[in-house]
Formats: C-alpha cells, structure tokens, sequence
C-alpha cells in the first residue's frame, strides 16, 4: 500500500509562481514506488484544487484557462481517513485520501506558519516545520530577537511600526546611531520584496513608507558594506541535525533583486540558475563557523525538515552573521545536498520519514482530559466558586 | 380512536420491560444461553417476592370485575398510562453501574420488538375485554421471554452485518502490506502487556493497539476499521478467548508475524471446560506463526515450558524465576512502585516504575522482550518504563477525597488476586478488600474462594464482599482461619460497599477493589 502524499502548492502569496516550480521538482523526485502523488494546488483566492492536470509545469503558463471548469476541493475527516473532496456535487463526488501533506508554499500564507496551524487543527500529518518555527522565521523582527537572545552574530539592526513612523521620530534618531547605508525589509514577505537600500534620511523615509505596503513592521539593518553571502541547508529535527555543503551567491545588484533570482539567464527556472558557487570557497575556520551556527540556528528555531539559512560575511571584521531563514527553501536546497551524496529523491524521503516522527510524537501528548469540569459549574458562583 | 389510543397505551407500556431485557441481553455479551441463565437465576431470586407483584396488578382485576361497563376500554386505557408513567418514574431512580448503551444492534432489536408489537397489539385489541385484560400481567414479563424469538430472529441479519465488517476489516489489512501485526493472548496480562508494549514501541514506530479490553473477532475488527491508518507500522492485537476454535480464528484473520503468550490459568474454565483445551488453545496464536515469525513465551509458567510447541519459528523466553533470554532479578516492592533489573545475554539493565505487584514486572518483561527485539536500545525502553503510566483498572491508583484506591476492577483470576493482595498486604494503616470474589470459574469456584479467604486473612483489616450467595464460600474460609468477624462485612450491591467505605475508610487507608462488578451479577 503505497502511502499518498498530498504536494500543496501556490498559495496567496507574492511567491505563488515560485512555489509551483518547486512544487513540480519535488513531485517528480519522490519515490513513485513508496508514495502516490496527489497535487494540491491553492490558487491565489484561496480554492483548492487537484487533479493530474496539475502536475505540469506548462499547464500554469495560462493559470485561468487552467482553473477554467475545474472543481474546487476541501479536506475532510471520514473515521481516521482524511480527503480532499470536491466542494459541490450530489453524488460521486471525488474524493482522494491524503495521508500527510508536503507544504511547498512560500513566504506568507504558507510559510508562516498559516497553513501548518490550518493542518494541525484538522488533525493531519504535514512535513516541515511547525507552526511555531514557521511563523519566527518568517517574521524577521521575531527571530532577530530570537537569535539576540541565543546570542547567535546578526547585523546591527532596529526595526519600527506603522505607529512609532506616525507619532515620533525615535525611529529617525535609531538611523543616525545605526550610520548610512541602511537597507530597509518588511518584517514579513520574502524574495526579495519591498526591500530597498538607502543612503540618506530622505530615501529611508520613502522607503519605510513604501515597505509599509507589505507589512506594518519594517526592520532597518546596517548594511555590510564588503560582504559575502553563503548560504547553508539543515536537515533534521530537535534529536539531531547535518549540515549540507555550502554555497555562495553571486549578486548583480547590491541585493539580489526578484529579477536576478527568478528572472535571470539560465536553462531552467527557480533558485537554480541565479550566479551560486557550490561549494562556497572558504577557510576551514570559516566554514566551520557556519556550519555550527547554522545548527544552533536551527536548535534555536526548533526547525524540522529542511530549511536554508542564510549568512553574511562580513569581510573587513572578518565576522560571520546570520542574515535570514527560510522554513521551506526553494527547491527545498536539494542543490545543496547532491554534492554530499543525499539525492532529491533520499532527501525527500527523509522529511516524510521526520515529518511522522513529530506526528506520532506530538499525538501522544495529553492535550485534553476525560474529564468535564463544566459538570460542577454554578452560573452564579463559576468555575472557581465550588464551596 | 378510543381503539388506537389503546394501541398506543399498549406500546408505551411494555416500553420498560422491552428495554430491560435488552438491556440484560446487552450485559450478557448478547449470548442466549448466559441469558437463559441469568432469566432462571432471577426468577429464583425474585420468586419470594411474588406477592408485591400481585399487589401491583389488583386493580386489573378490579377492571375485571367491571367489564360490562360501557367505557371499560377508556378506564383499560387510561390505568395502562399510569402504569407506564410508574414504570418510568421507576426507571429513572434506578442507578445502572453500566447503563443500556443503544448501540445500533440494540436499536435494531428495538425495531424488531416494536414490528412484532404493531402487529400483536393490532389483534389484541380486537380481542374481548375480559381476555384483554386477563392477559395484560403475561404483556408485562413478555418482552423478556420474547427475547429469545426475537434475538433468534436476528441472528440472521446481525450474522451479516457482522460479516460485512469482518471481511471489510481483513481487506483494510491485506491492503496494508507494511504493517506488522503482534498478537497478545494468555489468561491474563494481557492488556497490561499490551499497553506498555505500546508505550515502548510508539517513540519509534508508528503503532496502534487495539483499544481497551477489544479482544475478541468483533472489538478487533473495530479496531481495524476505525482506527488502521495507512501510516501504521504496526499493529498490537490483543486476543482473547472463552472456548476452543477462538485464538485460531483469530490468528488467521490477523496474521500475526509475532506472538506473547503471557501466562496460562483457569480463566473462563466453565466455557473451555478442560485444562487441556485452554494450554492448546492459548498456545495455538504461538502454532499460527510463520517460519520467520517470533514468539514470546513465559518461561516461568510450567504449562507453557511443559507444552511441545509444533513450530519451527524463534522462541524468546522472558521471567523471573528460571533462565530466561530476558530475566528480570533484584526485584523490590514498596508503596510507590518497582525496582528491578533485567539482564539480557551479557547485559544488565535498572529500570523502576510506579506499576505495583509481581505480575507487573512480567507484564513489563514480556512488552520488553518484544521492543528489544524491534531494535529498541535499553537506554530508551528504561526511560519510558520509568513513566509508565497505570493501565486502566488494573492496579490502577487514585487517590480519592478519604482514602487511596487501588482499583483493579477487571476479570480476576486466582493468581492475580493473589498479587493483588501482596500488594494491598505491603500498604500502611488500614487495608480494605472489596471484591465479588471469582466469577466464570465454574466447578473449581469453591475451592478458589477458600484459598482466596485463606489469603485475604493475612493481607487485609476489613473484607467487603459484593453478593450475598456467591461470597458465602468466602465468608466461610474467613471464619475458618479466624479472622474477626466484626471485620466482615457482605452487601448486595456495589452502592452498597462504596457507602460503607465511606464510613470505614480513613485518609491513610488504602482500599483495593478486586473484580469487575457490573449490574448483571449482583446477587
């Protein structure tokens, strides 16, 4: 009996299309002899939708046409089975068993933690990191603060609200401290969006206001100006994590621009082709730093499965940082794990294998008991009020 | 319309009677000739009593005397609804241990009852008055001797029904190609068993058990059909069994790769009828196995190691006492739980939980052998033994408001009670007995209530034995070995006992609750 992965991809999100390119390369990378692959698209209203049509890559060229007289879908809970059933419809309506879902959405409704809670509370396995780990790595303010506090090396940074811009200018005087150039990042999103690099008040103005489009937090960091950034992949859970090999990313700009990563020249579509050198060329000690850091990172963040972490090397003070985390990596990093001999395919398998592990793990807590104390409640007096 | 409000009186009135029976019906495990028995058992008991019945029906007979009247059916009408009415009033005062559970096949039963009813009552009412009336004190103990046609009536249709969801139950399991299946049989421990075996296994495998007591064809395939998930690694299935044929039914259906025999004794030998039959059938689960298939054995129990086993799968010993592939030693008790070690070729392990009593140590040994064979390292299992939670009314500790309770509320049998009392025996302050003594042991019952007494003189401070005519045996042996009378104490009912705890249990006593003591046997 071959187990039923449901593949979830799209999501309302900025990086709805990116999701589906990494969604296709994993559905053609799992094991078709253990696993049954079932799609699920979330198209950017929110429907679901499935069906062998939306396993190819060509056919989201004309995502309208696409969704065109195609039924939406829903999960539902029959005994200890889950479904993804059609919506509407009297009889035959079609209904396919989803054993564990695989989130291969980015950035916000998908990244955050949204849909791993939606999971959750259905009751159903999901691969990946939990609700919690999802939302603090995808809210930069929240795992600055994290790492802070694990006193994990992060760029000098401040961040400011919606309301702190409207009623003072601490935030102004925060800049000053910091020292231009400054680089300006909506707390949430990701890919590059809504961020932008200032060098004087004016700009940093124009951009915070514009950042607030995307998010009510903003975080200003320092900008290192001589840098280099490296990139590393986990996988694991809280019991034990590796490290895969390291790359560095080659820019254009200053900041890689959604243009450079999904735009750029390249046989094939998605992180893969932007300027990356696998494996990164460092000094021991360098790549030893990284590699401990980014466990800790992901101790910290009690992350699970795979994720990527990114670094900055700071050259002149020769420091390594920890720039950002990405709970569910484009093409999930396999790219990152192919020189060290895991294939997609193992690596795949891995995270369903870990995904079960957390399942069975978290189904065996105590989370409610038999008993009813409402059974003893006195309008009058309350809970609390028994004599 | 005077006609059909009478037919309606009619179905409401044997309404009570009608739920009764199924009810003990349902406490009977559903089986004609437990029923039969227990419908002659009340019969004896109630006879004395005959004269409270007669009372409640003279004013019929007063309706007899008028039946020339012109609204005679009006007034048959009317005393039918306040017969009702008094019956349920009655019912609703009366505390069920174990309520009537309207599971679909007692919902079925109703239907049934209520066809037969609808065209019964059509004919009765058309009957002369004088024999209407005559015949209603019949009506009222009807339902429960119409049970029997009833019951026979559906066998047939339950037959199918439960067919259907065997071979539903047997599909979900062929489909599922990854799934290890281990079976759990003995005369006891083995919910003990499999429960902690559970606990052991879940870290790493995804595994489910078959919940609570489900032990026979129908619990394990509910079980199957509602709780088999295509994730699951593997499955523990308890079996259990009254006669002969069972075990090996169950083993086919299932399929187990890997069995546990946890100890073999004279339960259920009214059913099994010879010692004989119960070795064999308990040891036919160990017979079913493939050649590459495990089984577990007790190696402390001489009905076991005495037995030659027509196998040729891999044996793994576990026990206490002899040379067992794992042997547990430097056992030592106390209020609080266990300490023991297990060793296992070279190597010896500590391990310690709060579970109580001798047979637990077995039970964890034999769950032990078991994930220790699946690849599990000491380390872990000792780690998980140490917060082994209890297992439902085995042993089971909770502290109530005015004393603590060990509640070991199931099945008992002669060797258990006998651990149950060392346990009771090592408690400080006062320790208290409740128990209905043994049931379902048939001819041997006499001389296992004396052995029993015997023991519980040594152990306890206060006895309260449940049921009058079934402890006489016990009260007997108590007196022989002198225990103070005024420290007996025998009552007719659960509610009883649990009233009179209350008076003689104090904060520091420690009572134990020895046997189930569902409605259906109290007497």
């Amino acid at each position: 009996m071959k187990i039923q992965v449901g593949v979830m991809f799209g999501g309302a999100s900025v990086e709805h299309e990116i999701s589906i390119l990494s969604a296709m390369q994993v559905m053609k990378a799992l094991d078709h002899h253990k696993y049954d692959i079932i799609p699920i698209y979330i198209a950017k209203d929110k429907e679901m939708y499935t069906g062998e049509a939306f396993k190819e890559i060509e056919q989201y060229k004309d995502i309208t046409t696409l969704l065109k007289n195609k039924k939406t879908y829903h999960f539902v809970k029959k005994q200890q089975y889950f479904y993804l059933e059609q919506k509407h419809g009297w009889m035959n309506k079609k209904a396919y068993r989803i054993d564990i879902v695989f989130p291969i959405l980015h950035g916000t409704n998908g990244e955050d933690g949204s849909i791993q809670g939606y999971l959750k509370t259905i009751g159903i396995p999901f691969c990946q990191s939990d609700v919690c780990a999802c939302a603090i790595g995808q809210d930069k303010v929240i795992m600055k603060k994290l790492l802070s506090y694990a006193k994990i090396p992060i760029a000098p940074w401040f961040y400011t609200t919606v309301e702190e811009v409207n009623k003072s200018s601490l935030w102004l005087e925060k800049a000053e401290h910091l020292g231009y150039p400054l680089i300006i990042k909506p707390a949430n999103l990701g890919s590059s969006i809504g961020i932008q690099l200032v060098e004087n008040q004016e700009q940093l103005y124009k951009a915070i206001i514009e950042a607030f489009a995307y998010d009510e937090k903003v975080v200003v960091e320092k900008v290192i100006e001589n840098m280099r950034e490296v990139n590393a992949s986990v996988l694991g859970d809280r019991e034990h994590y590796e490290v895969s090999c390291l790359e560095e990313v080659h820019k254009h700009d200053l900041i890689l621009s959604y243009e450079d990563k999904y735009q750029g020249s390249g046989k094939s579509k998605g992180m893969v082709s932007t300027s990356r050198e696998i494996p990164a060329v460092l000094s021991f000690e360098q790549e030893n730093t990284i590699k401990e850091l980014a466990k800790q990172v992901a101790y910290e963040m009690e992350i699970s499965g795979v994720v990527r972490i990114d670094f900055l090397i700071d050259v002149d003070h020769d420091t390594v940082l920890v720039n950002e985390m990405n709970t569910i990596p484009g093409s999930l990093a396999f790219y990152l794990w192919e020189p060290k001999d895991l294939t997609f395919t193992d690596l795949l398998d891995r995270i369903l294998t870990i995904a079960l592990k957390q399942y069975r793990r978290k189904e065996k807590m105590i989370v409610s008991y038999e008993t009813n104390i409402l059974k003893d409640y006195d309008q009058r007096q309350g809970l609390k009020g028994k004599g | 319309m005077i006609k059909f409000m009478l037919f309606l009186a009619l179905l409401l009135f044997v309404y009570i009677p009608t739920k009764e029976a199924i009810h003990m019906y349902q406490q009977n495990r559903y089986q004609q000739e437990r029923y039969f028995y227990w419908i002659k058992q009340t019969i004896q008991r109630k006879a004395p009593y005959i004269g409270k019945y007669v009372l409640a029906f003279l004013p019929i007979l007063g309706l007899l005397i008028l039946y020339n009247h012109k609204n005679i059916t009006i007034l048959f009408t009317l005393l039918l609804f306040i017969y009702s009415y008094l019956c349920m009033k009655i019912d609703d005062h009366k505390k069920y241990i174990k309520p009537l559970v309207y599971t679909h096949r007692v919902q079925r039963l109703l239907i049934a009852y209520y066809l037969f009813y609808s065209v019964f009552f059509y004919f009765y009412i058309q009957w002369e008055i004088r024999i209407q009336i005559i015949s209603l004190p019949l009506i009222f103990v009807g339902p429960w001797f119409l049970l029997f046609l009833i019951a026979a009536g559906m066998l047939p249709i339950e037959k199918q029904i439960r067919g259907y969801y065997v071979k539903d139950a047997r599909k979900m399991l062929q489909a599922h190609t990854n799934l290890s299946t281990i079976g759990i049989t003995g005369s006891y421990g083995k919910t003990s068993v499999k429960t902690i075996l559970q606990s052991l296994l879940c870290d790493e495998y995804y595994s489910f058990m078959t919940p609570h007591s489900y032990n026979n064809l129908m619990g394990i395939t509910i079980s199957i059909r509602t709780l088999l998930k295509p994730l699951h690694e593997i499955f523990i299935c308890e079996m259990g069994a009254d006669h002969i044929h069972e075990i090996q039914e169950l083993a086919q259906f299932v399929q187990p790769q890997m069995a546990v025999i946890t100890a073999i004794g004279p339960q259920h030998l009214q059913t099994f009828q010879t010692m004989e039959n119960i070795i064999q059938e308990k040891m036919s689960l160990a017979e079913s196995l493939p050649a590459h298939g495990i089984a577990f054995l007790n190696k402390d129990d001489p009905h076991i190691t005495k037995y030659r086993l027509r196998n040729k799968c891999k044996v793994v010993w576990f026990g206490i006492h002899e040379d067992a592939d794992y042997r547990a030693c430097h056992i030592r008790y106390s209020k609080d739980g266990t300490q023991f070690q297990i060793k296992h070729k070279e190597e010896t392990y500590d391990v310690k939980t709060q579970l109580l009593g001798e047979h637990n140590v077995l039970n964890i040994l034999a769950a032990v052998a078991v994930a220790h064979t699946l690849h599990i390292s000491f380390e872990k299992l000792a780690s998980i033994i140490a917060q082994l939670p209890y297992v439902e009314h085995r042993l089971q500790v909770k502290q109530m408001p005015n004393y603590t309770l060990i509640d070991n509320a199931y099945n008992s049998n002669p060797k258990g009670a006998s651990y149950s009392l060392q346990v009771l025996k090592q408690m400080p302050h006062k320790r208290i007995l409740v128990t209905p003594g043994f049931i379902d042991l048939g001819d041997i019952t006499k001389q296992e209530h004396h052995t029993f007494a015997k023991q519980m003189a040594h152990c306890c401070d206060i006895v309260i034995l449940v049921g009058i005519k079934q402890t006489k045996d016990i009260v007997d042996g108590l007196k022989e070995a002198r225990f103070p009378k005024q420290c007996i104490h025998v009552v007719s009912t659960v509610q009883e006992a649990f009233q009179l705890l209350d008076k003689v249990a104090q904060k520091e006593d420690t009572v134990l609750i020895e046997n189930d003591l569902p409605d259906a046997f109290n007497h």
